[in-house]
């Protein structure tokens, strides 16, 4: 059988638009199922692990500018960087006011109020008692008594003084020493979804270790979903799911960083008035707050004071949370959207 | 026209459908990873490997180099931190991962293992 | 073949041209996006010629300079890729324009499918399966590559046939 010139043609033509049309459908498809998925980007800042999902707009261009805010973030507020200016402010203590970034003089501020509210339940000035354990590096160590005895009296928010119209701020004895450990990643979280909205991005979610924030909406137009991990690692999906429309979620658990020594477990979140891991009976606490700064601190703060204590403080900020206790029980103070997943614990809500 | 020859015979399509057949099927095969839960492993925020969960026919071990080596177990289904030398050992009590939206992280070895997929039934994200 | 003399020169001949047009294609800067190994296979043209209209051995000496070359040139791993992929897409091209009476541009198609399998093989048993990852989008680019060598051999050959007829 032979073929003429023309049916050859078209055969050709045929098969070519088959081919062209095969591969329109396929990339047409992998291209949708990508926008569907949302961007992820992931790095490392605040001694964490940062995780972000972007949909809908300039999604790689917002994260690449919300992880570079957040490293700038660090470089400003984290007291073991080097010229960052709560390493200046510390040096300064006991000298005289100093002009410091806007920016940190507004996590400052949100730690200072915290602080004041709870009656130093959080303390950013906790660096001379936070330093000794040294929970951040890898061999924490348990401090002697007459250390923590000595260092305790400079321990106090009422030293650290902000002047927010002139961007200044001071701590006033020699000795004292901001960390705002227990804020940065709450507060790196509210940079990053200031930078979601500036950039008009749909929506997008971002984890900088155990802090969440979230902006928009998902392309499906439902709530973000935020799993509670379960302090004892058990539930692979943890105790259960917060649903959550804007704002952030923040945790404080005393299984994050502990050491062992003489049969006693000491864990991070310290309290400010003993210099000792706080026990309230209480093994984590969750914290929702539209800052994520202000989620962090209260997070620490309603762990240090303990349920009850917590109450009006979450009320005063307009917060709601979820403690975790020794006793397996998961308490939910205020207007919390929370779906149990693991039936090992019992659940109660209580009102604010 | 060369005689001996000719540019198009009939037969040839048998090519192009087998070629069609063949990319279709490829590219079929790339579409359920997207969706499937996928591991992906990274240290110090670089993609080390991504493997997805089903594919793993048999138990195999990852050891990650460096100031601090992390273990990974790498089995049917499921992955999971085996050993790390860092201190708190944290990464290696969070277990096995097996959903879309767990991860499990070694901060001191910046080793980071999650699962990543379709996610819209389950979580977003994850606090604590 | 009357004067076997004459017969190797040729083949030396056509194997010299394979490896000019390769060499030129190495000069041409990649296409960004484009997965390693896939090229416009110039060359591909030679080779089948000589598969269709000189004989089997001559296309297989053909693809085997071809391979040497890319040895020479781009270390172990591409020459074995290259002498894998050259000797298999001959042998298909050979068998399909020879034997099975398929038109230039089927078989040219499916010497190029041919070449890209047998790289393919190679590069997985060389690296990592990893490599397989690329394997649709070969097909494709094989594929459009196998139809640009057919059409420009549909215009090629009636003049090579004549010169060769002398």
């Amino acid at each position: 059988m032979k073929l003429s010139l023309s049916s050859a043609k078209k055969w050709t033509v045929i098969a070519a638009a088959l081919t062209i049309l095969l591969v329109a459908i396929l990339a047409s498809q992998l291209l949708f199922s990508q926008t569907s998925a949302g961007y992820e980007a992931t790095s490392w800042a605040m001694g964490s692990y940062v995780q972000q999902t972007l949909y809908g707009g300039e999604e790689e261009d917002t994260a690449t500018k919300a992880s570079s805010a957040i490293t700038e973030l660090e470089n400003l507020i984290s007291w073991r960087v080097a010229d960052s200016d709560t390493e200046k402010l510390n040096s300064a203590a006991g000298t005289d006011w100093l002009e410091l970034d806007e920016r940190t003089i507004n996590v400052l501020e949100q730690a200072l109020s915290v602080a004041e509210t709870t009656d130093g339940a959080y303390d950013p000035t906790i660096l001379p008692i936070s330093a000794l354990w040294n929970f951040d590096s890898d061999e924490p160590t348990l401090p002697e008594q007459e250390e923590i005895t000595s260092l305790l009296p400079y321990v106090g928010y009422e030293f650290l003084r902000i002047n927010t119209e002139e961007n200044t701020a001071s701590l006033r004895k020699h000795g004292n020493g901001v960390d705002l450990g227990g804020i940065g990643k709450g507060a790196a979280c509210d940079t990053a979804l200031e930078i979601y909205q500036e950039s008009g991005i749909d929506g997008g979610i971002i984890a900088v270790g155990g802090s969440v924030g979230v902006y928009g909406s998902k392309p499906d137009g439902s709530a973000w979903r935020i799993s509670v991990r379960d302090p004892e690692g058990k539930a692979e999906d943890g105790l259960g799911v917060i649903s959550l429309q804007e704002g952030c979620v923040s945790t404080s658990g005393s299984y994050e960083k502990t050491f062992s020594q003489d049969g006693v477990t000491y864990h991070h979140l310290l309290d400010a008035k003993t210099g000792y891991p706080a026990e309230s009976g209480l093994v984590s606490v969750t914290v929702v707050h539209e800052s994520g700064a202000v989620s962090d601190a209260l997070a620490t703060a309603c762990f240090v004071l303990g349920i009850e204590d917590s109450l009006p403080v979450l009320k005063e900020f307009g917060a709601s949370a979820l403690f975790i206790d020794e006793e397996h029980h998961i308490t939910i103070a205020g207007e919390l959207e929370f779906e149990q997943i693991s039936t090992s614990y019992t659940v109660s809500r209580q009102s604010l | 026209m060369s005689s001996r020859f000719p540019l198009f015979r009939k037969r040839d399509l048998l090519v192009f459908v087998l070629a069609a057949v063949l990319a279709g099927a490829g590219f079929l095969s790339w579409m359920p990873q997207n969706g499937a839960p996928t591991a992906v492993i990274e240290q110090n925020g670089e993609e080390v490997r991504r493997i997805t969960l089903s594919s793993i026919t048999q138990p195999e071990t990852l050891v990650l180099e460096g100031e601090i080596s992390v273990t990974i177990l790498l089995e049917p289904g499921q992955v999971s931190i085996l050993h790390s030398d860092c201190p708190d050992q944290i990464c290696v009590h969070t277990g096995a991962l097996t959903r879309p939206g767990q991860s499990a992280v070694c901060l001191p070895a910046r080793v980071a293992v999650r699962i990543v997929g379709e996610i819209s039934s389950g979580i977003d994200g994850m606090t604590g | 073949m009357k004067s076997s003399t004459k017969f190797v020169a040729f083949t030396g001949i056509l194997a010299a041209l394979a490896v000019v047009l390769s060499l030129l294609e190495n000069l041409l800067p990649p296409v960004p996006g484009m997965p390693p190994g896939a090229r416009l296979g110039l060359s591909n043209i030679v080779s089948m010629y000589t598969a269709g209209c000189v004989g089997f051995l001559p296309a297989m000496a053909v693809a085997l300079a071809k391979g040497l070359f890319a040895f020479l040139t781009r270390g172990i791993t591409a020459g074995l890729m290259s002498t894998a992929g050259g000797l298999f897409s001959t042998l298909i091209v050979w068998l399909l324009l020879r034997k099975l009476r398929f038109g230039l541009l089927g078989a040219s198609a499916a010497g190029a499918l041919a070449h890209n399998a047998a790289q393919l093989a190679v590069a997985c048993l060389l690296t990592s399966s990893a490599v397989l990852y690329y394997a649709p989008v070969l097909v494709l680019l094989g594929t459009a590559s196998g139809i640009l060598t057919g059409l420009a051999l549909g215009v090629l050959l009636p003049p090579l046939e004549k010169l060769q007829g002398r």
